[in-house]
This record gives C-alpha cells, sequence and structure tokens, in this order.
C-alpha cells in the first residue's frame, strides 16, 4: 500500500491504538495490497475515551467491560458489584489500554 | 495484552481467595444493616445495586439459613457456586495441563452474547434490581 495512505490512516486513528502497536501495524499495511483499502476504511474503532467516561459512570455494574466485548468480566463485575468496589476502581486506570488492545485485536482480524 | 489461559486462571483464583476473606470479615456482622458498605451506587444514590445483599446472602447460606438467603438476593447462590467449583476446576486444569475452564468461558462468553440468552438474562437481573429496590437493603 501507498506509504502516504498508511501514514494517513495512521493519523487519523493513532489514538485507538497502543503507541508500540502502531510501527506494527505501519510495517503490516506498507505490505498489504491495495484492494485491503476499502476494508479498512470501512472499519469501526472504539474510543477509548468513551469507554473510561462509561467506566466512571457505570464502572461497578460492568457496563464497561461489556462494551469493549469482555462479556466474561462484565458479568463478574456485575454480579459482584464491581468486584467490591476495588476492581472498578482498578479499571478506570486499565479500560483505556484494554480499548486499545481491543481494537488491535480487531485490525489483526480484518487484515489477515 | 490478550487473556490468556493463566491470566484468566490467576484472576479468577485471587478473587476466589478475596471473596473467602470477605466472607470471614462479614462473618458475624451479616444481619446487621447498619455495616459499612463498599458498594460505590449505594454510597453515592443511596439506592441499592443489583448485587447488593449477596454477602449477606451467602452468609446465611453458611450459618445454613437457605430460604433467608434467597430472600436477601439470588445472586449469592450463583455466587456461592462460583467460589467453590472455580478453585477446583482451576486445580483439576493445572493438574492436567488441560484449559477445559478457559475454553468453557470463552464459549459462555459466546453464547451469553446471544441474543436469546442476553435479553432473558438482563430482563431477570433488572427485576431482581428492582426486588432489591423495593426491600431497601
Amino acid at each position: 500500500m501507498d506509504a502516504q495512505k498508511v501514514d494517513m490512516f495512521i493519523m487519523t486513528n493513532g489514538k485507538y491504538f497502543e503507541s508500540h502497536h502502531l510501527v506494527q501495524i505501519r510495517d503490516r499495511l506498507l505490505q498489504l495490497d491495495d484492494s485491503k483499502w476499502s476494508v479498512l476504511q470501512t472499519l469501526q474503532f472504539k474510543d477509548p475515551t468513551t469507554s473510561l467516561i462509561i467506566s466512571i459512570l457505570g464502572g461497578t455494574l460492568g457496563i464497561d467491560r461489556f462494551m469493549i466485548g469482555d462479556t466474561g468480566l462484565g458479568v463478574g463485575k456485575l454480579l459482584t458489584c464491581g468486584g467490591l468496589g476495588i476492581w472498578a476502581i482498578i479499571d478506570y486506570f486499565l479500560i483505556m489500554g484494554a480499548t486499545r488492545e481491543k481494537n488491535f485485536a480487531k485490525i489483526q482480524q480484518a487484515l489477515v | 495484552m490478550p487473556l490468556t489461559r493463566n491470566k484468566l486462571y490467576a484472576f479468577m483464583g485471587l478473587g476466589s481467595v478475596a471473596g473467602f476473606f470477605w466472607l470471614v470479615f462479614n462473618y458475624n456482622t451479616y444481619r446487621q444493616n447498619d455495616g459499612i458498605t463498599v458498594c460505590f451506587i449505594k454510597n453515592v444514590t443511596g439506592i441499592p445495586c443489583p448485587s447488593c445483599g449477596s454477602t449477606r446472602a451467602v452468609e446465611a447460606l453458611i450459618h445454613g439459613h437457605l430460604v433467608e438467603s434467597i430472600l436477601w438476593n439470588p445472586i449469592g447462590l450463583i455466587l456461592t457456586t462460583l467460589v467453590i467449583v472455580l478453585p477446583i476446576w482451576i486445580l483439576i486444569d493445572l493438574a492436567r495441563k488441560q484449559n477445559s475452564l478457559f475454553d468453557f468461558y470463552q464459549r459462555a462468553e459466546i453464547v451469553l452474547r446471544q441474543r436469546k440468552y442476553a435479553i432473558p438474562a438482563i430482563t431477570l437481573l433488572v427485576a431482581n434490581w428492582i426486588w432489591n429496590i423495593y426491600k431497601g437493603l
């Protein structure tokens, strides 16, 4: 793929990924065929900031975990009242990273 | 980092151990409604959350009062099952070097995401929540 196109993608979507993943994503995209560009454009990523807001508002009910797709952990959080409140607080700090990991998994899946 | 088998087992094991400590800590005070509460929702809004009362439910079960336990909160029964089954399952898996619990967890996640299972589960949970508020836990 065109280096210009790839850099444009990285610039617009960089905030959805961990910084150490960006190099890997860039290399992978550069090797890709141009026909994958339309698939790449239609991918929807979850915003880490949104999940942080949801974690603060609905973290005790596990809504943040349900949103990013960790259904099992969400159920665990819901049934234990956010892990007695402790897990909910820990997740304020983990949820943005977890969202970025999910986005990375998604782009990997789409580009196979 | 994606969720791996060992990470999930460590997390579940630690959760169960923490649960047992919490039960020991609350062993004698479970019938006192004015005890300390760690529930964020109840502390902020004064309204109980869906799982409020499950400590009291599990403690009632330990003291041998099954009906009282269900009346406190039916979620207590689910948690009791989990806290007994999970550590045993993890130990068996570790001893046999299998990952049957991890596979089961991933299959359960997929099942729970289907609408025909998710909607009844959410309905039950909301009904339980309304009951909790009505009981004034």
